[in-house]
């Protein structure tokens, strides 16, 4: 029983986003309207993959990277929003022993349950859901980083595949291919992990 | 256990982790002002525009930035950001908190019941092979609350009544495409206590705010916003969990009155609906938005009493347009004679 929307993928055939101009003569104004829009949903994004602190600091490098680099944004090319994603997530690279080990730990952890789904969910579901969440944890620590990129930036940050393939500069094709294979991987993983995980555990 | 996980499992596992981690946006006005004062040109006074300037070596920027960004935190928590609910919000909910207190619940003699009503639909996203349904679906869940909540028997019945709202595709494309649209009935359920789930804290929690965790809560509205904002992670959190705790129809009246005044700090909060309507019963929402979704809880103003909740989409998401009302519940509590009757 769930209380709200499975996230599942958005539609891959949106229409390609046409970006704004970065280049006008008030590079200030223009960049307080693309961190008014953006940075939200970007610092959500980091902030679950390492955490809220380093997620302040790399919204702030996305920023400071993009207003470098704007000379080189293509409006027709890309939508800002995957441009902007992707900065973020060659900057996250940097952070992939960090994550890997937040992965790891968070797998071996009982945490407390703060899902938005109704209360009898939070309560009657909340084992299970709480051990499914750590063998993903634990699952997720083992993903090639381009991969665990593929993965997250379609389920947390809500790209569809051209989006992912323009963040990441990789073809679409390449992105759905990558997407099946690591969510095959990971159904078939995360439970065998989990067995692993429990029999330590118990 | 099964070896291998089906696309739901696996989504829903995704989703849980991504709910877990609770972002925490304080600092952002902070970068704002970083990110902007970098894009600032460097001579102001200038009259000719030049060529755009090589690029500046992102570390000299980053020093500079961290200098702005020290002045930068104390305007942000001063200016940048509210510090507590919008002023109709506050008006909203102390008004109402004035008519909670002086509100006497009706007494539960020994051997009576509290019977807790909820109308929830919530929504559920049914899959076929490469299509999903979406709908709101009305469960009914019903609770007998003995006159001693802790050593008396309780019992609850949920049930789907199948009324349904079809928010994405129609009920015939889903039968068409073979997704299932009933779920199984769920087994009545009687444990003492309230202790239907197994493993819950002894002392209570929101969710399940046992008298013991209720006497635990400050009296102090702006100490009790603070433990909720502990508590839940803070932001939107604070008023889900609110809208839980009152749901449970275990409040008292002057908790119930705390609780709307401790509201008030909620930075964010604002009144965002005069005339919500849940099913019939009429009154103003008070909400905030977070993650691509509105929590709203809602007040009956004539008599301070949270009536129901709704979430309403904030964003397009999973085919689901922005302004869609993603769920909403509304609650309503009696005194009953016999356990299992509604009089």
């Amino acid at each position: 029983m769930t209380a709200r929307p499975t996230p599942s993928p958005p539609p891959d055939d949106g229409p390609t986003a046409t970006g704004p101009d970065l280049t006008g003569p008030d590079p200030a104004a223009t960049f307080g309207l693309l961190f008014d829009e953006h940075a939200v949903p970007l610092h959500a994004y980091l902030s679950r993959r390492v955490g809220n602190q380093s997620a302040d600091d790399l919204v702030s490098e996305t920023f400071l990277v993009a207003l470098q680099q704007r000379h080189t944004y293509d409006p027709a090319r890309a939508g800002v929003r995957p441009w902007l994603f992707g900065i973020a997530s060659n900057l996250l690279r940097r952070h992939v022993r960090q994550e890997v080990r937040g992965w790891q730990a968070r797998s071996r952890m009982v945490g407390t349950d703060r899902s938005q789904e109704s209360p009898e969910d939070r309560t009657a579901e909340r084992v299970t859901a709480q051990q499914q969440i750590r063998q993903l944890a634990g699952a997720l620590a083992a993903l090639e980083p381009g991969d665990r990129d593929v993965l997250l930036l379609t389920s947390w940050g809500r790209l569809n595949a051209t989006e992912v393939g323009q963040a990441l500069g990789i073809p679409v094709g390449t992105v759905h291919s990558r997407l099946h294979r690591v969510r095959r991987w990971l159904q078939s993983h995360s439970a065998v992990t989990s067995r692993g995980a429990e029999d330590g555990d118990a | 256990m099964r070896e291998v996980w089906t696309d739901d499992e696996l989504d829903r596992a995704l989703d849980g982790l991504y709910h877990e981690i609770q972002p925490d946006h304080r600092n952002l006005g902070a970068v704002r002002a970083t990110v902007v004062a970098a894009a600032e040109p460097r001579t102001p006074l200038k009259l000719i525009k030049t060529a755009p300037s090589q690029p500046r070596p992102l570390r000299r920027l980053a020093a500079a930035a961290a200098a702005i960004l020290a002045i930068a935190v104390v305007v942000q928590t001063t200016l940048l950001s509210p510090s507590t609910a919008t002023a109709e919000a506050r008006e909203t909910l102390t008004t109402a908190a004035d008519i909670a207190a002086r509100t006497t619940d009706p007494p539960v003699a020994n051997g009576q019941y509290r019977y807790v009503t909820t109308h929830a639909w919530w929504m559920k996203t049914i899959g076929a092979e490469n299509n999903s349904f979406s709908f709101l679906n009305e469960n009914l869940i019903e609770t007998w609350i003995p006159a001693d909540p802790v050593a008396g028997e309780w019992l609850q019945r949920r049930r789907e009544t199948g009324n349904r709202k079809w928010v994405k595709g129609t009920e015939a494309e889903a039968r068409a495409a073979g997704a299932v649209v009933e779920e199984s009935p769920w087994p009545e359920q009687r444990a003492k206590g309230g202790a239907f789930t197994q493993g819950l804290p002894d002392q209570g929690t929101w969710q399940f705010p046992k008298p013991q965790f209720l006497a635990g809560l400050p009296a102090d509205p702006e100490q009790l916003y603070e433990r909720l904002r502990t508590d839940s992670g803070g932001g939107k959190q604070v008023l889900v969990y609110v809208a839980d705790a009152l749901r449970t129809g275990l409040v008292p009246a002057h908790i119930r009155a705390n609780l709307l005044r401790a509201l008030t700090h909620l930075p964010g909060l604002d009144v965002t609906d005069n005339a919500a309507d849940l099913d019939g019963r009429k009154g103003v929402a008070l909400g905030m938005s977070e993650d691509g979704e509105r929590q709203e809880i809602i007040l009956d103003p004539t008599t301070g009493e949270v009536i129901g909740e709704r979430k309403v989409s904030d964003s397009m998401f999973a085919g689901i347009p922005k302004g869609t009302v993603t769920s909403y519940s509304s609650v309503t509590t009696t005194v009953v004679d016999t356990i299992g009757t509604t009089r």
